[in-house]
């Protein structure tokens, strides 16, 4: 059974010299048979008993590859090329599979970063849980289920009798990822390692989660290697900071340390990549654009033997928006509040009810044929850039296919050069037009995406979590190129998304979504600085400072 | 979960009723006159006179109203009668239940071996997809699924019955008689089995929750078994169940081959020889095989899958 | 997936780390290569076959019944006395043929079927799937030999009775992939910037289905000829006098202790030629792939 150590203890009982977990100049390779190629490339960390260390990196820096090599759990398609692996003083490398067992779970525990995804669907939750504890306790069913219930209770699950014989679907994100915790701590482990465990959670969970861990690392003094992208994070909760660049680690050392002087050039981009700034004040008299409102989309949920409709799913209910030109609308919310179907509706995408007045003429009636001429003012950014570009298309003419459609009688040399124009709008070289969209980076894309909208010069753009699925280098670059096209060809932005950062540097005023409701609304700066509702403050003190609010008003 | 079976059930009956009517109406598309058909199948002669032609008409009842005539037809069905063959005049329910046990025998036999083969066949190729057990399984797949089984019937024939003599070379009589049969029904299946099964594997390998589990000190062999062949299990079990549907009267070219007393070969001897009631219990009999198989398969989802139970539509 | 994640887009070259299923210039798999210069040489055979053929197909010479091969006859000669050479050169035509047409039929219309049922959703597309479901089970040649039993044999007939089952694997693909393309989020955009739905199919959905489309009938050509095979032995298939390779199997069983050639050259052929369609499908669905 677990003894519960106080920190101050474990510090003591450890020999401070020898690190628990010593990465040396490790290699991976990754890739088919014989094309392999080299991922991480001579990277050198360091753990001690019960600290705290953050790997910091972006997309493709190898930073997950170096947590799965810990206990060889490598992907089938990469190997460990050269390098030195101790645990504990033990050669991890030299291990055979007992031992490797024995390893992980029990001295070693690992969370990672699609909670859902990480159990097996048809198995119940807590059989999957107790699984680890017969296996290295040796516990019979009932003690292990007991202890099961035990953990549950530990990480903060309600009613964990119940949910423990619970299936996998039945979990939320964060709830899932509470499940992961107790089944990672279940065996007492030494060494936790944390694979971006709260990125794919809302920002009020991420924000829980982080106080858990906190907590049940102060209380089981365990060490921790907390993998992110996300510098605040690192603030919050890490005593190391290690900066990783395309496989190697560039900086590190104490996070007041790092933080406050960095040396490293990458590190100091790092730092400086918030996005940041506000956008230039609407100019008095600005038109209105589009006034909508009060708009509701409901889903029916059909059940019953006959499918009758039996009640709705109220995605959107009775949201009132207005902007106007050279005006950003913030819309801001958690999964689930209905931001994007907002969005959709108005781009008339999805049916819903209410008025939509877009440029004077009420679109929401319409049939789409005749919704589509007024498309060429009304264009949209989606939030993923892979999906959004179609692959078999060169960039040249995704770009232009609006032109195509709306203004059919340019000539091809008229089209290109509109092209190259609105490539150059974007801060790309006209000269790549015909090039594929898998020759370009994730933010690049997300560029060709936005001069694909602006092409066909409209007054209105709606952008969907434009920047969630970029780095955060990339962000701030986006947010700027944002506000300068607004800036001069005046454009209203109804700007979605959960990022609290990115929504304050480029929105004039905010409206904050809770299940379809609108919760606040306001001017940006007063919705920032003096939050009224009890939503909008602990969705502002989890997004800014990564810190928990009361329960109450936050569900999980 | 129980409004799922009930919406089930009734689509089940619709269908099964909808085959009893196109079953039924088999004699009157073609020649068009039964009266006529039971007269030629039973007398030499060509020509048949007014006479008899109208006595067997009232005799078989066809001077009855259509529907009449269905229900009547449907009521001898539920209770299992379908009449008597035109060409053996023996009851047609008892020689479809005899060719289907045959068919039954035959086909599972040969899903067996071929599952059998595939298994590690297939688990062996997504253990290092693009080395060399994958190369030699694809090449494998892919030659198989070209080999009309009529060429294996008789090389096989040849080489073991005439040549080797270990096997008889036809008839229906011990176990040797199935292993010839079993073996070249088994060749094309056991080629989209091995494809399905190198493909659920790759997925179920790479799998996050059997990452999460190891990561657990779980072994890589206990997680796999436990938790990757429940997960892996399904799209192999709806083939299985597709290929065993399809082999029962889809093996008619091997059981003619071997003079297997088979449900195709039956259909098939009834075709050529006009015997309506055969036909009109055949096609009855397959379409209610493909139904059964299809729910049961949908059953066994449920049965591996008990999350199914909860989140399907109820 | 925290995997997926965690193969960076930084080590394969320029490449994204969804890398599309089948860039523009591709390297053809070898499959695909393979099976199409095979192809050829079955085509141009079966073309040039009637020029080629030293003898007439159907001459039946009895006194030279069952000869070994020689000089006079390179494969022998079958129980009428006819040249098997002549008779494998021309014996694939019609089976080539009506798997081709059956396969085309099929394609046209499960994908149409797949199509609509996709777009219009509700009930429409649960029975349109319902009834898929149920037809993919039925064994083909079944129900082919209970259609040429209702309507007599014929070629007209062999093609409805093979279509009739046939259509169901690509409607269902069909229907997938519409789903799977509409979902995307180019689709979305297309719509937004004004495209209207015609164009949409034409632009993206078509040219983005025909792919597994293809792959598909080239892939279940060779089943096709096949099945047709199947028939022609036990003599539903292609009637006499044309001369069809599994016909020739069928006619030659009795006597194969005694002429093994007349039974192992018409399989051989049937075999050859299904092997190099199935390898362009094959190779179709999996250029650009990863190996």
């Amino acid at each position: 059974m677990s003894v519960v150590v106080s920190l101050a203890e474990r510090r003591t009982i450890a020999a401070p010299a020898e690190p628990l977990l010593a990465i040396e100049d490790l290699h991976v390779a990754i890739g088919p048979p014989g094309r392999t190629a080299p991922v991480i490339e001579g990277m050198n960390l360091e753990i001690r008993r019960s600290e705290i260390v953050a790997l910091v990196g972006e997309s493709g820096s190898g930073k997950s590859l170096t947590a799965l090599s810990a206990t060889r759990l490598l992907p089938r398609a990469a190997e460990i090329t050269r390098g030195r692996i101790r645990f504990d003083g033990e050669d991890v490398l030299a291990m055979g599979p007992r031992a490797l067992d024995g390893l992980r779970g029990n001295r070693i525990g690992m969370i990672f970063q699609q909670p859902q995804a990480m159990l097996d669907p048809t198995c119940r939750v807590g059989d999957q849980v107790a699984e680890s504890l017969r296996q290295h306790r040796g516990l019979s069913r009932e003690a292990a289920g007991a202890r099961v219930v035990e953990l549950f209770r530990e990480v903060g699950i309600p009613a964990p009798e119940a949910r423990a014989r619970d299936f996998p679907y039945a979990f939320s994100g964060g709830m899932a990822q509470r499940v992961m915790i107790a089944a990672a701590l279940s065996a007492d482990p030494d060494l936790l390692i944390a694979d971006e465990p709260t990125t794919a959670l809302d920002v009020t969970v991420q924000a829980q989660i982080l106080t858990l861990l906190k907590d049940l690392q102060e209380r089981l003094g365990m060490a921790i290697l907390f993998i992110t992208h996300d510098l605040g994070i690192v603030r919050r909760i890490a005593d190391r900071v290690c900066v990783m660049l395309k496989g190697k680690i560039v900086e590190q050392g104490p996070v007041a340390e790092i933080f406050g002087n960095p040396q490293h050039a990458y590190t100091q981009r790092l730092l400086a990549a918030e996005p940041k700034g506000r956008p230039d004040p609407v100019p008095d008299g600005a038109p209105i654009l589009l006034e909508a409102g009060p708009v509701k989309v409901w889903f029916p949920i059909k059940t019953g033997l006959l499918r009758r409709t039996t009640s709705h799913v109220k995605a959107v209910d009775g949201i009132s928006v207005t902007v106007r030109e050279g005006e950003t609308l913030g819309i801001v919310g958690e999964s689930g509040s209905g931001k994007t179907t907002l969005g959709l509706a108005i781009l008339r995408l999805i049916a819903s009810d209410g008025p939509i007045v877009f440029l004077g003429d009420r679109i929401d009636g319409l049939k789409s044929k005749a919704v589509r001429p007024m498309r060429k003012d009304l264009q949209v950014v989606f939030q993923d850039p892979y999906g959004s570009l179609s692959p078999r298309m060169s960039v040249a003419d995704i770009v232009a296919e609006g032109l195509t459609v709306q203004q059919k009688g340019l000539s091809y040399q008229r089209q290109r050069e509109i092209v190259a124009q609105a490539l150059a709008d974007v801060g790309l070289d006209p000269a790549t037009m015909d090039r594929y969209p898998h020759e370009f980076s994730g933010g690049q894309r997300q560029r060709i995406a936005i001069a694909r909208a602006m092409a066909l010069d409209p007054k209105f753009v709606v952008l969907d979590e434009p920047t969630s699925a970029l780095d955060m280098s990339v962000q701030a670059q986006i947010v700027e190129l944002l506000r300068g096209l607004q800036a001069r060809r005046k454009l209203g932005y109804l700007f979605i998304s959960h990022d609290l950062k990115v929504v304050r540097a480029l929105s004039h005023r905010v409206v904050v979504m809770q299940n379809g409701k609108v919760v606040e609304e306001g001017p940006a700066e007063e919705i920032f600085q003096r939050p009224r509702e009890a939503y909008t403050q602990a969705l502002l003190a989890a997004a800014l400072n990564l810190a928990p609010a009361d329960s109450a008003a936050v569900r999980d | 979960m129980w409004h799922f079976a009930l919406r089930r059930g009734t689509v089940l009956l619709l269908t099964l009723l909808l085959v009893s009517i196109v079953a039924f109406l088999i004699p009157y598309i073609g020649e068009g006159d039964p009266a006529l058909l039971v007269l030629r199948a039973r007398i030499a002669d060509p020509n048949v006179d007014q006479t008899t032609l109208e006595a067997m008409r009232h005799h078989l009842g066809l001077d009855r109203p259509l529907a009449v005539q269905y229900f009547a037809w449907l009521g001898d069905a539920l209770r299992g009668d379908f009449g008597l063959s035109f060409i053996r005049r023996a009851p047609v329910a008892d020689m479809l239940g005899g060719a289907l046990l045959v068919s039954i025998t035959l086909a599972l036999s040969a899903l067996l071996i071929a599952l059998l083969v595939s298994a590690p066949l297939g688990t062996l190729a997504a253990m290092r997809p693009g080395g060399r057990a994958d190369t030699a399984a694809t090449l494998l797949t892919q030659t198989l699924i070209a080999v009309p089984e009529y060429w294996m019937a008789p090389m096989g024939i040849l080489i073991f019955a005439l040549w080797l003599g270990w096997l008889p070379s036809a008839g229906w009589d011990g176990p040797s008689s199935l292993v010839l049969p079993a073996l070249v029904l088994a060749l094309r299946p056991l080629a989209y089995f091995t494809r399905i099964i190198r493909a659920a594997m790759i997925d179920v390998l790479d799998a996050p929750y059997i990452t999460a589990a190891r990561s657990r000190g779980l072994g890589l062999r206990q997680t796999v078994l436990r938790h990757g062949l429940r997960n892996g299990a399904m799209p192999v079990i709806t083939l299985f169940a597709l290929w065993l549907a399809g082999l029962l009267g889809g093996s008619v070219v091997v059981e003619v081959i071997f003079a297997i007393p088979g449900m195709g070969r039956l259909i098939y001897e009834a075709v050529i020889n006009k015997d309506i009631p055969v036909l009109q219990a055949g096609f009855v009999a397959i379409v209610a095989l493909a139904v059964v198989i299809n729910t049961l398969v949908d059953l066994a989802y449920l049965a591996i899958n008990p999350a199914l139970r909860h989140s399907h539509g109820a | 997936m925290a995997l997926e994640a965690a193969l960076p887009d930084a080590a394969l070259p320029s490449r994204s780390p969804q890398a599309p299923r089948r860039p523009r210039f591709a390297r053809p798999h070898w499959t695909l290569v393979a099976g199409a210069l095979l192809l050829v040489l079955v085509a141009v055979t079966l073309c040039l076959g009637p020029t080629l053929a030293p003898y007439d197909p159907t001459a039946q010479t009895l006194i030279r019944r069952l000869k070994p091969p020689s000089e006079a006859h390179w494969l022998g000669t079958d129980h009428l006395g006819r040249d098997v050479l002549s008779r494998l050169l021309v014996g694939g035509h019609f089976a080539v043929i009506i798997a081709a047409v059956t396969l085309t039929l099929s394609a046209v219309f499960g994908t149409l079927i797949g199509v609509i049922s996709a777009r219009r959703g509700g009930l429409v597309d649960e029975i349109a799937m319902r009834s898929v479901d149920l037809l993919i089970s039925f064994p083909e040649v079944v129900v082919a030999i209970f259609l040429i039993a209702l309507l007599g044999p014929g070629y007209g007939t062999l093609i409805l009775a093979l279509t009739v089952v046939g259509w169901t694997p690509f409607a269902r693909l069909a229907r997938g992939l519409a789903i799977e393309i509409n979902a995307k989020p180019y689709i979305r955009a297309a719509e937004i910037l004004g495209c209207s739905r015609r164009f949409i199919i034409l632009r993206h959905i078509i040219p983005n289905a025909i792919g597994p489309i293809s792959a598909m009938a080239f892939l279940r050509f060779g089943h096709k000829m096949i099945t047709v095979g199947g028939l022609s032995y036990i003599g539903l298939g292609i009637q006499p006098p044309h001369a069809d390779w599994a016909a020739m199997m069928a006619e030659a069983q009795p006597y194969i202790e005694r002429a093994p050639l007349l039974v192992v050259c018409p399989g051989l052929a049937i075999f050859l030629t299904a092997l190099s369609v199935t390898w362009i499908g094959q190779g179709l669905s999996q250029t650009g792939d990863k190996p």
